[in-house]
């Protein structure tokens, strides 16, 4: 198989043009249920809904990669020790397809609003926009397509569109801090 | 689904996707830059880009990477949210409008690190027309125009966007990092 573009499914059969129209759509509508699922602070249902049984994702945020669906959860349940509430804005999806694999690369923003600014009020500002590549491998499964491997990259110098990045995140060895971006810059 | 399209629909479905990804690799590749050869890839040899910057309009390869060699002078980077695409395709020509919000590190700002917030996020507009070559769909032409009174989103822009969409509004004096006091 070789991996496919709008620009490069042309030259095959007209059924198998359509089916990519199709597993284009459905991944576009994969990355934005993600968002959906996230921003609904739902563990399980974001690890089940989202990933693959064995599905790894490496946010860069805990220095650490996640693998399965009970890793997922449990990473996302810490995330909610700390997170208040999230608004997720997907953008610029560039994406492959090589049968029942996809490759893609698209832009996020998270907006977070910490549990430690609560006492502002509900109706505060985000205390951190976090920017950044979701970089996705996804597989086509009797559930439809899904997310088998995620990392992050970040976008801007360090990750950060707005705010401040949360101590919590201080010291890990992922993408948004310090050491991570020297390193990036080849310091 | 399959058998419900004909060969036109798909065609013309096929275009719009090309022409959506081809929109979204330009911002990958405008921000993840180390020289400006990207443009070869997203326009045609003799394009023009309106972006409102410099007071003038670009045309052609050579002048196209002269406007992106220029910006990169005082933009250290840059990330470029395209979305509410509307395109629409005839036979060989396409026009495509679609939002933009940028968002902007400078590099007078380097000083406050790699975790300071953009300094500021233009907001606007991409009216394009696009034609489609040997190589795929490529824009022909690319006028950027503000959203909002003068496209500033947030922060404080580099004086190049004064001149470029009109005079600093009363008020938006700033420091660098306005963009990131979300509190």
């Amino acid at each position: 198989m070789t991996t496919h573009t709008p620009g490069s499914v042309r030259g095959l059969a007209l059924a198998e043009q359509a089916r990519y129209l199709r597993d284009l759509a459905e991944i576009r509508a994969l990355l934005s249920r993600y968002a959906s699922l996230v921003d609904a602070r739902d563990p399980r249902a974001i690890a089940s809904g989202a990933f693959t049984a064995d599905g790894s994702d490496d946010h860069g945020l805990y220095g650490s990669v996640f693998r399965g669906r009970d890793a997922i959860e449990a990473m996302f349940r810490r995330s909610n020790e700390t997170t208040e509430a999230s608004a997720h804005f997907v953008a610029d999806p560039v994406i492959e397809i090589d049968g029942d694999v996809a490759y893609g690369r698209t832009y996020v923003t998270g907006w977070t609003w910490t549990r430690d600014s609560a006492v502002a009020g509900n109706v505060r500002p985000a205390d951190w926009v976090f920017i950044g590549i979701y970089v996705d491998r996804f597989e086509r499964t009797a559930d439809g397509w899904l997310i088998s491997q995620r990392t992050v990259e970040p976008l801007g110098p360090g990750a950060t569109a707005a705010g401040r990045r949360p101590e919590v995140y201080a010291g890990s060895a992922g993408i948004i801090d310090e050491k991570g971006a020297a390193a990036r810059d080849g310091h | 689904m399959d058998t419900e399209l004909n060969a036109g629909e798909i065609h013309r479905l096929l275009d719009i996707e090309e022409i959506r990804a081809l929109l979204a690799r330009y911002s990958h590749l405008c921000d993840a830059r180390t020289d400006t050869s990207f443009v070869r890839e997203i326009f045609t040899q003799d394009a023009t880009d309106d972006h409102g910057l410099f007071g003038k309009v670009f045309r052609g390869w050579a002048e196209l990477e002269d406007m992106y060699q220029r910006s990169s002078e005082f933009l250290e980077t840059a990330a470029h949210f395209v979305t509410n695409e509307q395109i629409e395709v005839s036979g060989d020509t396409s026009t495509a409008r679609s939002y933009v919000q940028c968002w902007t590190w400078l590099r007078e700002s380097s000083h406050l690190g790699k975790l300071r917030p953009a300094d500021y996020v233009l907001v606007g507009v991409y009216h394009d027309t696009l034609a489609r070559t040997p190589d795929g769909w490529r824009i022909s032409s690319r006028l950027l125009r503000p959203l909002g009174t003068g496209a500033l989103g947030l922060g404080t822009p580099h004086p190049v966007y004064f001149a470029a969409y009109g005079e600093a509004p009363v008020g938006t004096a700033g420091t660098a990092g306005t963009a990131g006091s979300a509190r």
